[in-house]
């Protein structure tokens, strides 16, 4: 069953008199528990196609179905609560609030989904401890490496359950070591039925997923399926 | 997230930057301080001029005699007498709504003795209905009756104040006191009167405290008087309920004018008039003060919206986190609408302890009356939280419509 399908998407950004075409008609379906790779050169708009998977922009043209939903149909507040409920995101640059501990960070989704803070602090602890870092969660942002940091980013994605989740170049700042780490992660999470879908430029990072495709200046031009030997 | 859960957070938020909050404060801290301060000097005022009024008595009208000297008094005389018994029988015969006249005569003391001791003071000689009329308590003994004036009686009623003066511990009741060169047998005390001050707005208030009393005819008769002098200082006619002193007094007004023939030797005090111009002179100082409150306040208001856009601007990234985890619009409008109420409330409590603090400091030191009524508290609590939701709505608007993305990005 496809989770996402997206039909002749197009997305232009108007910078001056030019037009800038991000994406240029993306046609791409994920069946629910895929793991997908987007890889492509800089500037191919692999980020422009993660925000709008995201339910972060919207496209200039074409249309989004997510689980059946019409996305360009939804309202600004069903848009965020969509992103609460189905989509954990997860940057390259890590996104963490620096003033606050790595348990609040991880509870931000479920403040925003009404969870009561009792609730939000067992949560968050049980989501912190799938990432391997319970005995962290009183620490800030900078009191932790880049590869701690980017594993309570996921934490934090993963804390609402979603059934997507979104990671834009997660091990572009990490070192080869960590970057192992973090896709053991992403893995696990795969193998326990979420839809991961990944940005990347490096071959051993994408040779997690189980599916690849490549963006060139705003088309799919390559697809295929891999095996987990591949 | 809720309102609870997000004044929590703006709490925190304000206490990991304090300098920069207490600063930020302090524009409404002022504001609510002057707003109360001002509110409470005027509640003080208010209260001094009706204490005073009273004093006059709301329900009576003042006749004074003019103090003339020289030519003007000689001009004076060759058509009216001054003021008179004449007077005092016209008005409560010919004047409607008079329900009593009492005439009061005032006595320049070069001497007032009792026993060793000499005291200054103020003599008055009155009717025995004037205790009644000016609202004279006495603490023991008796008023002036009206065997006292019939007789010319040699007895006086003595302020407070002036009796512990002349008669220290021991009784004054039935001593002898002498004022001048008469002989006056003490007959009663007054309680110590209400304020301290002896006139308001111009019209001597007669204070009591350093005054004796002596019967009207006595003070006629025993008591040397210049003879072109007017023979009454005063008239206080008393009004009945149902009756207004403005229009009284000017019934009042045109029946002396005939009798005394059109010369200007008197002057008509009405209590009532003199409320409502201390009234307007109150209002214009609220209003100048209220001017500066208010700019104080606006200054504060402004100083919070400047560093509500600045903190918007510096936590764009967060907004952009916020936004992506599922925050809507409303959430992050919330969360910035809530941290600059809660800067201005803060402000606000402040400022009412810094108001309190300034109405007693001017308490003690000016000397004035200051009253800090509940209402002023709640009107400066109102305009705290009205500078805060103002200051903060249109900071708090364009974090709300940041584009998630761009804030993402944003360096
Ligand atoms: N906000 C914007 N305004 C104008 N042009 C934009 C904007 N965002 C992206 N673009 C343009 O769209 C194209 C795709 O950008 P995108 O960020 O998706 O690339 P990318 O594949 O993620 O690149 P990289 O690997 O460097 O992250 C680029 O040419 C970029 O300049
Ligand atoms: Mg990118």
């Amino acid at each position: 069953m496809a989770l996402i399908k997206l039909s002749n998407i197009r997305r232009t950004y108007q910078v001056g008199n030019t037009e800038v075409r991000a994406l240029a008609g993306v046609d791409l379906s994920v069946d629910s528990g895929d793991y997908l790779a987007i890889m492509g050169s800089s500037g191919s708009g692999k980020s422009t196609l993660m925000n709008l998977l995201g339910c972060l922009d919207t496209p200039t043209s074409g249309t989004y179905e997510l689980a059946n939903t019409a996305v360009q149909e939804l309202t600004d507040d069903q848009l965020a609560a969509l992103r609460n409920r189905e989509i954990g995101f997860v940057f390259q640059s890590f996104n963490l609030m620096p003033r606050a501990t790595a348990q609040v960070n991880v509870e931000l989704p479920l403040l925003y989904a009404g969870v009561s803070s009792t609730v939000r602090s067992q949560r968050a602890q049980a989501a912190l401890e799938k990432v391997g870092l319970a005995d962290r969660a009183q620490h800030r942002p900078n009191e932790l490496s880049g590869g701690q940091r980017q594993r309570v980013a996921i934490a934090r994605a993963l804390v609402n359950d979603p059934s997507l989740l979104l990671a834009d170049e997660p091990t572009g700042n990490l070192d080869s070591a960590t970057s192992r780490e973090i896709m053991t992660v992403l893995d696990d999470l795969n193998a326990a039925g979420v839809t991961v879908l990944l940005v990347t430029h490096e071959d051993e990072v994408a040779q997690h997923a189980s599916r690849r495709i490549e963006l060139k200046d705003g088309l799919i031009v390559s697809e295929h399926r891999q095996g987990w030997d591949a | 997230m809720n309102y609870h859960e997000a004044f929590l957070s703006a709490l925190s938020h304000l206490a990991s930057h304090k300098l920069r909050s207490a600063l930020t404060t302090l524009g409404v801290v002022f504001g609510v301080g002057a707003v109360i301060a001002m509110l409470s000097i005027g509640a003080g005022a208010e209260l001094q001029a009706q204490g005073m009024i009273e004093r006059l008595g709301l329900k009576n009208v003042l006749i004074r005699a003019e103090t003339l000297a020289g030519d003007q008094l000689q001009e004076a005389r060759k058509k009216s007498a001054g003021l008179s018994f004449r007077d005092s029988e016209a008005i409560l015969d010919a004047v409607p709504g008079v329900a009593g006249v009492a005439p009061k005569v005032e006595i320049d003391p070069y001497a007032i003795v009792a026993g060793t001791t000499t005291a200054e003071g103020l003599v008055y000689g009155v009717s025995e209905s004037h205790g009644e009329l000016a609202g004279l308590r006495l603490s023991r003994g008796r008023f002036l009756d009206a065997w006292d004036v019939r007789d010319h009686a040699q007895v006086c009623v003595v302020g407070k104040g002036l009796a512990e003066e002349l008669f220290g511990f021991t009784d004054p009741l039935g001593s002898w006191v002498k004022v001048n060169d008469v002989w006056l047998r003490v007959v009663g005390i007054l309680t110590a009167s209400g304020g301290e001050a002896d006139s308001f707005e111009g019209v001597p208030l007669g204070g009591s405290s350093r005054a004796i009393y002596v019967p009207v005819t006595t003070a006629l008769r025993k008591f040397d008087r210049d003879a072109l002098e007017s023979p009454l200082t005063e008239l206080i006619v008393r009004l009945d309920e149902a009756s207004e002193g403005p229009s009284t007094a000017r019934v009042i007004g045109g029946l002396l004018e005939r009798l005394h023939a059109g010369v200007d030797d008197y002057q008509l005090v009405v209590p009532e008039a003199l409320l409502e111009q201390s009234r307007r002179t109150q209002k214009l100082f609220n209003l100048v003060m209220g001017c500066i409150a208010g700019i104080s306040l606006l200054v504060g208001g402004i100083g919070i919206m400047n560093i509500m856009l600045a903190t918007v601007m510096e936590r764009t990234r967060e907004i952009g986190i916020r936004r992506a985890v599922g925050a809507r619009k409303r959430d992050v409008l919330v969360q910035f609408m809530v941290e600059s109420f809660t800067i201005s409330a803060v402000g606000g409590l402040a400022g009412i302890v810094m108001g309190l603090l300034i109405a007693k400091g001017i308490a003690a030191s000016a000397g004035w009356p200051t009253v800090v009524t509940p209402s002023s508290i709640l009107l400066a609590t109102g305009v705290a939280i009205t500078v805060g939701l103002a200051s903060g709505i249109y900071p708090a608007r364009r974090a709300a419509e940041l584009d998630p993305i761009e804030s993402l990005r944003y360096e």
